[in-house]
């Protein structure tokens, strides 16, 4: 399976450095407080959301499934009009 | 350092790489292959008329999936992708991987994923299927970390409910959950 390794994105994030999924942490820990802007409001809500999700210790049943279904995509071969599009792109700027 | 200062053939390479996973996500967003492909054709060629104004190292996944969401919302507000989630194409493509224990379907899933408003849905695909941070989520869907972690929150919490308890559409409610979508863009995106 090969995922792309993605760079660091200053612009975006500061000092993020992008995870790496799989592990369905991000999932789980949806209720996790920070400093990054959740309101008490929001972040009540999500709490109040995962409990009643049974915990917040556990990705939910489809949360592997999700990452299925996206990587099944990213492994399918491009179709023939987005490669040619592709091996387009330079030669119609010259 | 704009693609200007930086090689042509490293933007064309690192284009050309990040396509599946826009692929994917389109996919997630449309729930119609073709659609999803037209909408990632869009994509490559708003990013390369763009490309002068990528910054060489940041993250040009990032970047892209920020022009696809973008022009997914602006052209389903111009009825050009409107359609109704195409069962019979999902259950042939999305399949369980062999030889292992599916007790969901793919394709319900994708079909329980079509249920939630939109804003929810690209949440999970970024954070949960994509390996975003709830940052560069954030940045992608142009709000605060909060907001993308409270949606998170809310379809992780409005999906587990509908599997659990049965909720998942049927073929015949596909329309309905094309309905459903297009109510909810009519209510975020902005009236031109």
């Amino acid at each position: 399976m090969n995922r792309e390794q993605k760079p660091r994105n200053a612009d975006l994030t500061g000092d993020v450095v992008a995870r790496s999924p799989g592990s369905g942490e991000d999932l789980a820990k949806a209720v996790v407080s920070d400093e990054t802007g959740a309101t008490p409001e929001i972040e009540d809500e999500i709490r109040e959301h995962d409990q009643k999700d049974g915990g917040s210790d556990e990705a939910p049943p489809w949360a592997a499934p999700l990452r299925d279904m996206y990587q099944q995509v990213v492994e399918e071969p491009l179709p023939d009009f987005l490669s040619d599009l592709l091996s387009r792109l330079d030669r119609d700027d010259e | 350092m704009s693609a200007s200062q930086t090689q042509q053939p490293d933007f064309k390479r690192e284009l050309t790489q990040v396509v599946p996973h826009l692929r994917a996500f389109a996919r997630g967003l449309c729930g119609r292959p073709d659609l999803a492909d037209d909408l990632v054709q869009d994509t490559l060629l708003r990013a390369w008329a763009a490309r002068e104004r990528f910054v060489a190292g940041t993250s040009i996944r990032a970047w892209t999936f920020t022009i696809l969401r973008n022009a997914w919302f602006t052209e389903m507000r111009r009825n050009r992708f409107r359609a109704d989630y195409d069962e019979a194409v999902a259950d042939r493509i999305l399949t369980s991987p062999a030889g292992q224990e599916a007790p969901l379907h793919l394709a319900d899933l994708s079909r329980a994923l079509m249920e939630l408003p939109a804003e929810r849905r690209e949440a999970l695909l970024l954070v949960g299927a994509g390996g975003f941070s709830y940052e560069e989520a954030a940045a992608i869907c142009g709000c605060a970390v909060g907001t993308i972690k409270s949606r998170v929150g809310r379809g992780r919490a409005q999906l587990t409910a509908m599997i659990e308890e049965g909720r998942i559409p049927t073929r015949g409610n596909a329309s309905e959950s094309s309905r459903a979508l297009m109510a909810e863009l009519d209510r975020i995106t902005p009236k031109d």
